[in-house]
């Protein structure tokens, strides 16, 4: 990947804030360039490899879901946290299963969880809430 | 990348129609899994290593040629061949001068070309192919003439493999998922002379102030139906398994480039299907290319993970279309009277009571072409090539690239 240099960082106490940097191109072919930094495509697969991509979701289309969990690269892990009803219709099964099909056919590492009471107990026990 | 198999193949002579293959998921960890082909980012980027993608253009946004050039895969050549305008505002100049910028800041091999240049006119008579001129000389109005200038400039750089993007696109990720998709389908290709054609997977329209996903686009459905039908009527057995008949994404080896004859017009990409069938088919009377028939002629199509954002070009745009796309049809070698009666009357209400459905004009191949002759005049004498070089890895930044004619804009 090709991506701007910034031109100006702020920096307040110990935080850095760098200004905008524009995506010049998607992939790059290695050359040195003052203005800008090359990214090679191995330095990003093994930031990848160590990346989890979290997807929160509520009643949100399947279609979406569906293109969006096949759209994360593979090296990632993707974990997708619903807040889907499961009354009526139980929508939270439908993304469980998009999820799973998508497992199956990627052997991509996907999580999915759903607000359960549970999950709430766990959180209190472990005092993050 | 991580593509459905074909489940249906479609054998009509020497030519194979895949049925639609999903993108299933941009990229892949290399799991064998029965239902899928794992296509490894390696083999991608060799495949793109000799893949040049020609960029026809007539007065798009600049904001749109950037972001397309911007996403063209970087081991890919991209030829940008323009019919803008150039008189009240020299638009090409402008394209011309964002390409070079490009370049400047990625390196990537880029060239630009102007249709309207006297000296394109010249290489192409100079070459002995005269087929796309006007009278004066200079190469006709047409997309379709634009892609046999962006043809043979890649196969002057030696590319094997050519694919088409348009420049109006929205989307510059879905350009870049598009030669992905191309490179996957020669991947999987088996014969040097293989085409691949993509089908969005929707085509987002606003409605009632809402996006609506729309699958087919309504040229699209009726110039499939009558490709299927013209099928059909010549095997005796039903077939739905063209869906991307006026697929303006398109790529094809040189190989397939080198003999086939083109259509003008919106005619060109439905008119690769009729020519193939009527060449390559069962009833090909004569075999000019006995390599291509012994090799066979594989056609992929592959339904793209991003939706298709673009332009629209309004009622007109669509009614040319229909009348062009069906023409050919109408005029195929295999086409039998009851496949004209069903083109006419789907034609009713746009085509007069008297009105007969006129043949498109069809360019011979350029597989004749001497290409070195080809380029040296342009090299030589047009004011409007231009061909951005990439730099070797290490050494210094050079101000300027290899330029020639005007100036552009320096980074």
């Amino acid at each position: 990947m090709l991506i701007e240099m910034p031109r100006r960082t702020e920096i307040f106490g110990s935080v850095k804030i760098h200004e905008l940097q524009r995506v010049l191109k998607l992939d790059s072919g290695g050359f040195e360039n003052p203005l800008a930094k090359d990214i090679c495509f191995d330095d990003i697969k093994r930031i990848l490899r160590r990346l989890a991509v979290v997807i929160p979701i509520k009643n949100e289309s399947i279609h979406l879901l569906d293109g969006v969990l096949r759209a994360i690269p593979f090296d990632c892990t993707t974990i997708v946290v619903s807040n889907s009803e499961r009354d009526a219709h139980d929508i939270y099964k439908m993304e469980r299963e998009t999820a799973a099909n998508i497992h199956n056919l990627t052997q991509q590492e996907i999580l999915h969880f759903f607000f359960t009471p549970s999950l709430s107990v766990y959180l209190y026990s472990i005092r993050v809430y | 990348m991580l593509i459905e198999m074909p489940r249906r193949t479609e054998i009509f002579g020497s030519v194979k129609i895949h049925e639609l293959q999903r993108v299933l998921k941009l990229d892949s960890g290399g799991f064998e899994n029965p239902l899928a082909k794992d296509i490894c980012f390696d083999d991608i980027k060799r495949i793109l290593r000799r893949l040049a993608v020609v960029i026809p253009i007539k007065n798009e946004s600049i904001h749109l040629l950037d972001g397309v050039l911007r996403a063209i895969p970087f081991d890919c050549t991209t030829i940008v061949v323009s019919n803008s305008e150039r008189d009240a505002h020299d638009i090409y100049k402008m394209e011309r001068e964002t390409a070079a910028n490009i370049h400047n800041l990625t390196q990537q091999e880029i060239l630009c070309v102007h249709q309207k240049d006297p000296e394109l006119g010249f290489a192409f008579y100079d070459a002995g192919y005269d087929h796309l001129l006007d009278r004066d000389g200079l190469v006709r109005d047409g997309k379709s003439e634009g892609m046999i200038a962006g043809m043979l400039l890649a196969k002057s750089l030696g590319c094997d493999f050519i694919g088409f993007a348009d420049a109006d696109n929205y989307v510059p990720g879905s350009v870049r998922e598009y030669v992905m998709d191309y490179a996957a389908g020669f991947c999987m290709s088996e014969s040097p002379y293989s085409m691949v054609r993509l089908h969005w997977r929707y085509k987002p329209k606003v409605v009632e102030e809402k996006l609506y996903f729309k699958k087919w686009g309504r040229v699209s459905e009726t110039t499939n139906r009558y490709l299927n039908l013209l099928l059909s009527t010549c095997t005796g057995f039903e077939t739905g398994v063209v869906i991307t008949g006026n697929a303006g994404e398109h790529a094809l080896t040189t190989e397939l480039a080198d003999i086939m004859s083109y259509s003008t017009g919106y005619s060109v990409e439905p008119y690769h299907y009729v020519y193939l069938l009527d060449e390559f088919g069962l009833k090909a009377e004569d075999i000019v290319y006995p390599e291509a028939v012994s090799n066979g002629i594989e056609i992929f199509q592959i339904e793209t993970l991003n939706p298709h954002i673009h332009e629209e070009k309004g009622e007109g745009h669509i009614k040319n279309m229909l009348l062009s796309s069906l023409s050919t049809i109408y005029h195929s070698k295999l086409c039998n009277d009851y496949v004209r009666s069903k083109v006419l009357e789907e034609l009713k209400n746009i085509l007069d009571t008297w009105e007969t459905l006129g043949e498109n004009v069809v360019m011979p191949p350029i597989g004749e072409i001497d290409v070195n002759r080809f380029i040296k005049v342009l090299e030589g004498s047009s004011e409007t090539f231009l061909r951005c070089e990439p730099r070797e890895i290490g050494s210094e930044v050079v101000g300027k690239p290899y330029l020639k004619g005007e100036t552009f804009q320096e980074v």
